[in-house]
Order: structure tokens, then sequence, then C-alpha cells
């Protein structure tokens, strides 16, 4: 069962890089950032309920609220910054930012 | 001299240089208070009034002395002041050595304080209407003028009162270093800067001898001296100059190497040839600096040195041989120099190497004390000279070039006035200060042989002409003015009064020299008889007493026609001052070889200054592109790197991202490889 549930997180994990990396938009290639975040939460838990020695414990669901109590606050901040961006340039293409260039 | 006689403590003689350096020190004060400049002379000049009052004072004290004790020729007296410089471990400190800082009084020291102090007063009074413009407004750099001239006095009072070898070098220098800072006074103007310069790195090379020279005494000198003398001062080394007659070294007595040696400072510093070249530069510097140190005192340290160390020089005839080839050389050179030149100062700067070639003959025909009767009387109407130059060119507006004025006798009547006897006096016109003091020195060289009494006689002849020539160019034809003179030139009272005191020394000071009495009868000259007060006051010094008679009246006639003839012959030829050159014309290639001053500072730059400065831009070069190569090759390692690698950094973010997931792929496949 293990094996399954790591199978789906890096599944989430691996989509979540492929659109970080390739979309242009700054509001997609923030959601695949938290894609990637649920890909490694899904990983806690796994481990959690199917320990590899002992017996499960709800270490790994601890963590993960936790987790998603950062990522909240993070996309709440993370939004607010893509706003601001937005005002600057006008557009929500991540090629528009690249003013920390080596010129 | 004891102290029951003396009028004034030899402790108070002892500060005599002391006055000019506090003056200078105030003025330097002045300058930090940022008091204005106007009154910024007043501390200078009292300070040198001082020292010219002890001055004279020990004049008449040593005087008195010497008249009461005609027939003992010792030297004057020793004032120590403290011991400067342990020279030895000794067993108790009574006996140790020492460099002691001490001051020797005698004829010698007492003559050249008389006229160092009296034409600094002279000087410095006439610098405060000098350096000022025509609205009496200081100019730039009033006080700083000042101060070095205070600084100057007080070196040049050490430099002449020193009684020790290590002093008399240290003082020697101090000029140096005033001569240099004065020249270079109108630094931003690059031809002073470069005369600055010139006048300094010149007298190196003479120094470079002297202090070989005092190094050498001190080594031959050692053997001798006893626990508890000081090796080097004047007297402990008088006492055993007789060693260094017989003492051999690289085939030449020690008296000669040293003497050798310390003459090539003596050469550095009096501007003689070889090295005159930079004199001539100097004049770059304004002009009391020009007639205080670069004619009346600085440049005579030479012959003053020569003069105090007659008792090495005179125990070797090669040297003293050296000594007259050097001066009679020089003497004719540079007198043939001043034909052919225009620039007043320049022409009066030549006149003053050949004048102080004059004194050389002297010292090399064995009578220090006619040279430095010379140089007494030289001090005189070389300053006046000066001085009247400089109120010529205040008047014309910084203009020198005779060529660019004349008549000027409608305009500066006083200066007419003091120039025409500061050049009799130069000419050597009969009962004039010149006159007394060349003759003695041209009978000292007949003495020697008839050659070069002939040539010293000719080289008077040449001195009567040029100078007239200057003089009639200047002041007489018509008035012609130069743009730069304004609309009404005029002559300062305060620069004019002291000419006219220079002018009264330049008349009299020949009389301190000669005694009176002789047979009225014979002829009007027969009643002045060679050697007055000065030779009796210097034979109570290191000078000793040389042994010499007087040319008698034929001599005194001959060179007062020479004089005369050489005025007239100016006067033929330049009386109503020809704005064509006659003896331009007249010589040609001669005149045009003496008017390029005989290529000398053009064969130095061949021989010496271009090879000099390939050599510093070969080291120059070495060190810019060997060197700093290797460095720059080290550092371009890291900035080609960082070049290369600068265009990876483009500032986009998800190429940053995907780099880094290509890296952590291949850091998970490396390890994965590895384990």
């Amino acid at each position: 069962m293990l094996a399954a549930h790591l199978l789906v997180g890096a599944l989430l994990f691996a989509l979540g890089l492929v659109g970080f990396v390739t979309r242009r938009n700054l509001i997609i290639i923030f959601l695949c950032t938290e894609m990637m975040f649920q890909g490694i939460i899904l990983n806690l838990v796994a481990f959690g309920r199917y320990p590899l020695e002992g017996p499960p414990t709800f270490d790994g669901q601890v963590f993960s609220l936790f987790l998603i109590a950062v990522a909240a606050a993070e996309a709440a901040l993370g939004l607010a910054l893509v706003v601001l961006l937005y005002r600057h340039r006008g557009t929500l293409d991540a090629g528009a930012w690249t003013t920390l260039r080596d010129e | 001299m004891t102290a029951a006689t003396s009028i004034l403590p030899a402790g108070l003689y002892a500060t005599l240089p002391l006055w000019p350096l506090f003056g200078a020190l105030l003025v330097g004060l002045w300058i930090a208070l940022r008091v204005k400049p106007e009154r910024a002379h007043w501390p200078v000049v009292l300070g040198v009034l001082v020292s010219a009052a002890l001055a004279v004072t020990l004049f008449f004290d040593l005087q008195r002395q010497y008249a009461a004790a005609p027939e003992t020729h010792a030297g004057g007296f020793v004032y120590s002041v403290y011991n400067w410089i342990s020279l030895g471990q000794p067993a108790s400190l009574e006996h140790n050595q020492w460099l002691a800082v001490n001051f020797y009084f005698d004829g010698l020291t007492g003559v050249m304080l008389l006229f160092v102090t009296v034409v600094s007063l002279m000087v410095v009074l006439y610098a405060v209407g000098y350096m000022r413009d025509h609205h009496g407004h200081p100019e730039r750099g009033y006080e700083r003028f000042f101060a070095f001239l205070g600084v100057f006095v007080f070196s040049m009072i050490t430099l002449v009162l020193a009684g020790n070898f290590v002093l008399l070098y240290l003082g020697w220098e101090l000029v140096g270093l005033c001569s240099y800072l004065l020249i270079g006074f109108y630094y931003g103007k690059p031809a002073a800067a470069a005369a600055a310069k010139k006048a300094f790195i010149v007298n190196r090379i003479g120094d470079f001898g002297f202090a070989l020279g005092i190094f050498s005494l001190y080594w031959f000198l050692r053997p001798y001296v006893q626990p508890g003398e000081n090796p080097l001062d004047y007297a402990v080394v008088f006492k055993y100059a007789q060693h260094l007659a017989t003492a051999q070294i690289g085939g030449m007595s020690q008296a000669t190497l040293v003497s050798l040696l310390l003459f090539c400072g003596a050469i550095g510093k009096s501007a003689q040839f070889p090295l005159h070249v930079w004199l001539p530069d100097a004049m770059e510097g304004p002009t009391p600096v020009s007639a205080l140190i670069h004619a009346a005192t600085m440049v005579t340290a030479g012959v003053y040195m020569v003069a105090r160390c007659t008792p090495i020089f005179g125990l070797s005839p090669l040297a003293l041989d050296v000594v007259l080839a050097v001066g009679m050389v020089g003497a004719v050179l540079t007198a043939t120099m001043a034909m052919a030149q225009y620039d007043l100062k320049r022409i009066l700067a030549y006149s003053t190497i050949s004048q102080l070639a004059f004194m050389f003959v002297g010292l090399g025909c064995g009578v220090p004390d006619s040279a430095v009767f010379h140089v007494f009387t030289h001090a005189w109407f070389k300053a006046l000279l000066f001085l009247g130059a400089g109120s010529v060119m205040h008047a014309m507006g910084g203009i020198i070039d005779a060529r660019k004025f004349s008549g000027l006798r409608h305009v500066l009547p006083q200066t007419y006035a003091v120039m025409w006897v500061g050049c009799l006096a130069l000419a050597g016109f009969p009962l004039l200060a010149g006159f007394w003091s060349k003759d003695e020195i041209v009978h000292a060289a007949f003495e020697r042989h008839a050659a070069v009494g002939i040539i010293m006689l000719a080289t008077a002849g040449l001195t009567a002409y040029y100078t007239f020539r200057m003089f009639f160019l200047c002041f007489h034809g018509p008035l012609r003015l130069p743009a730069e003179a304004g609309e009404h030139p005029h002559e300062s009272t305060t620069m004019i009064r002291p000419l006219w005191v220079l002018a009264g020394g330049a008349v009299l000071a020949g009389y301190l020299g000669v005694s009176f009495g002789g047979p009225a009868s014979e002829s009007f000259l027969a009643i002045f008889r060679p050697h007055g007060l000065i030779h009796d006051f210097l034979h109570h010094s290191t000078i000793g007493h040389p042994e010499h008679g007087h040319g008698g009246l034929w001599l005194l006639y001959l060179s007062a026609g020479v004089a005369l003839a050489g005025i007239a012959l100016a006067w033929l030829r330049y009386g109503a001052a020809p704005v064509a050159d006659p003896d331009a014309r007249a010589l040609g290639g001669l005149w045009r070889l003496w008017h390029a001053k005989y290529f000398v500072d053009e064969v130095y730059d061949a021989l010496f200054v271009r090879p000099l400065r390939a050599l510093g831009r070969l080291f120059f070069n070495t060190d810019n592109y060997g060197v700093d190569g290797v460095i720059w090759l080290v550092t371009a390692v890291p900035r080609g790197l960082g070049f290369a690698l600068h265009y990876l950094q483009r500032g986009a973010l998800q190429a940053y991202a995907l780099s880094m997931v290509i890296g952590l792929v291949a850091i998970l496949v490396l390890w994965s490889w590895w384990t």
C-alpha cells in the first residue's frame, strides 16, 4: 500500500514540477508549486500510516497540518506578490520579469 | 678671546642663527592662524636685524681682540652648544668622542657673518616692496616667501658658524634646500619647477663628493685623534692635518684625495664649470632670491669652505692646481657666455659664476685671504646689481629682456644711479670695491704664472665690457618700453632705500681691505697699500698668514686701464643702445656659440639626461609590462571564468528552475550509480 501512496505523491510532485518549468502564467506557476507541496504532504501522511518499522503514528498527519498552515500563509503572500507584479507590468507572463540578470 | 674683554658674552653670539629661525617660525604661525599677510614680513625683518646687529658687534669685538694681539695668528674660539652624537664607547665620559653642535668664531666667520647678515637684511627689506603688485598688495605666497628667507638666513649663518664638518654639511644642505624652495617659489610655472629640480640634482652631484670627502677625512684622521677630542672638529682636523700630506692612497697623498673630494662640493655649490649649469636657470626664482642666495651668500659657500680648509688644501699642490684650473676655465667660459645674453638676470648670473671663478683662482694661487676679500666686496655690488635688475623688472611688468626696452634712465632715475655704482664696482673701476679685491687676485695670478695673470686680466676686461653692454642697453639710448610696463612705469621707494645702502657698500667695502699711507708724492694710487683690516682679520683664522707681496703700482694702473678700456669699448658699441646687436654681426659664429652657452646644456642633455631617461623608461616598461603583465595574467583567470559564466545569469525564473531540476536529477543519477 505504501508504494501506491508514494507513487501518487511522486506523480503529483512531477506534474507540479513540469508545470512549474513549462507554464508562463504566474498564477499557474504558483498553483504548480502548491501541487508539488501536496505530493510531499501525501508522502508524509503515507509514511505516518505505513511506517517502515513499528506501529503507525500520527506524526505524519501532524506534520502535514503544519505544512498546510504554512502553505496557506505562503499562498496568501504569494498571490499578493503576483497582484503587485501584475500592477507593474500589466501582464502575468513570467518572462516579463528578468531584471535580475547580469547585464 | 677672553670673556673679560668681549663686548657681549659668547653665549649671546651663539644665538646668531636662531633669530631669523624664530622669525620664520612666527611667520609659519601667522599662516596657520590665517592672519592677513600684509605685515607677515615683520618677524623675519626683526630676526635678521637682531642677527645683523650681533654680527656687527662680533666683528668689532674680534677686531679689538686682534688689534690687541696682532702677532698671534691663532684662530678664534669655539662655543660648544651641546654634544650631539657619540662616536665611541669610552671608559669614562670625559674621554668620549662626540659630534658636537659647536660654533667656531674667528676672523673668517667674522667677515662672512658681517656681509651675510647685512646683505640679508637689505634684501629682506627690498623684498617687502618687491613681492607686491603695483597697488601695494602682497602677492600670493608672500608669507611663505618670508618664512623661507628666514630659514635661509638661519641655514647660512649655521653654515658659516659651524665648528665641525658635519654641522657644516648640515648648513650646506639646508641652504641647498632653501635654494630649491625659493627657485621653485612660483611652482605653478613649469620653468621654475624644472629649474628648482635642476639646481637640486646638480648640487647632489657635487655634494656626493663633499660627503665622501668628509667620510675620508674621518677615516684617515681616526688613528691620530686622542680620546676626548672630537674627530671632525675644525680645530682637531687641522691639528692633525699634517699626517695627510705624507700618507699615500691610490698614488696620491691623502691630502690630495680629501681636497679634491671636498672641492667637488665647492664646484656644485658655487656653480663652477662643469657644474655651473644650474645657476643661470635658478634665475627663475624671485629677484631678491637671486640677489641673496644666488649671488651674494649661498654660492660663496664653496669659496668659504675651501678657504676654511686651507690647512688641508695647502698640503696638496696638485689640488690647488685643480682649483686654479677649474677657476680659470670657468672664469673665461662664463665671462664670454655673459657677452652674448640679453636676459639681465642671466647676464648677472654668468657674471656671478665668473666672479666666483676669480675667487677660486685666488684660492688656487694660495691667497685665500684675497679670495675671501673678493667674496666680501662681490656680495655688496652683486646684490646691488641683482636688486637693481629686479627694480627694472618690477617697473617693466616682469619683462627682463634687454632687447625689449632701452633709455630707462628717463623713467627710473634712482635705479639708474645705483646701477652706475654697481656696474662700475663690478667692472673694476678704480677706487670702487671690486677694483681692490680683483686686483689682488690678478696679482696673485701673475705671481703664479704670467699666462694665468694675462688670462685673468683679459677676463677682467671682458667683465667690464659685458657689464656695461648690459647697462647701456637698458638705460641709455632712446626711451623704449614694453607693453607690459603700463602707462607710467615707476620705481618703488621701499625697494630703492636698501639699494642705496648696498651702493654705499659697493663703494666703501673695498677700503676694509686696503690701508693708507703710501708715498702720495709718487702718484695718486700710491697712497693706497694693499692688505688692510680684512686681511689682518682673516689671518686670525684657519687661513693663517699666506705669503704674498703686492703687485705695486704698475698692476693697479694696468687693471684700471683694462677696466676703463672695457667700459669705453662698451660705450662705443652700445652707448646708443642699438636695436641690432653690433657684436652679433661682428663676431658671427663665435657670438652664436657664446649665445648658446657653448652648448653645454645640450651636451649634458645628450650625454646624461637622455640616456638616464631612456634607462628610466626601460625600467618603467619592465615594471609596467613585465611585472604588471604577470599579475595581469593571474587576475585574468577568474575574470575570464566570470565572463564566460555571466551569460548563464539571465534573470529568467523558469530557466533557473529547469537547471536546478537537471542538476538534481544528475546528482540523483550519479548517486544511485555510485551506490
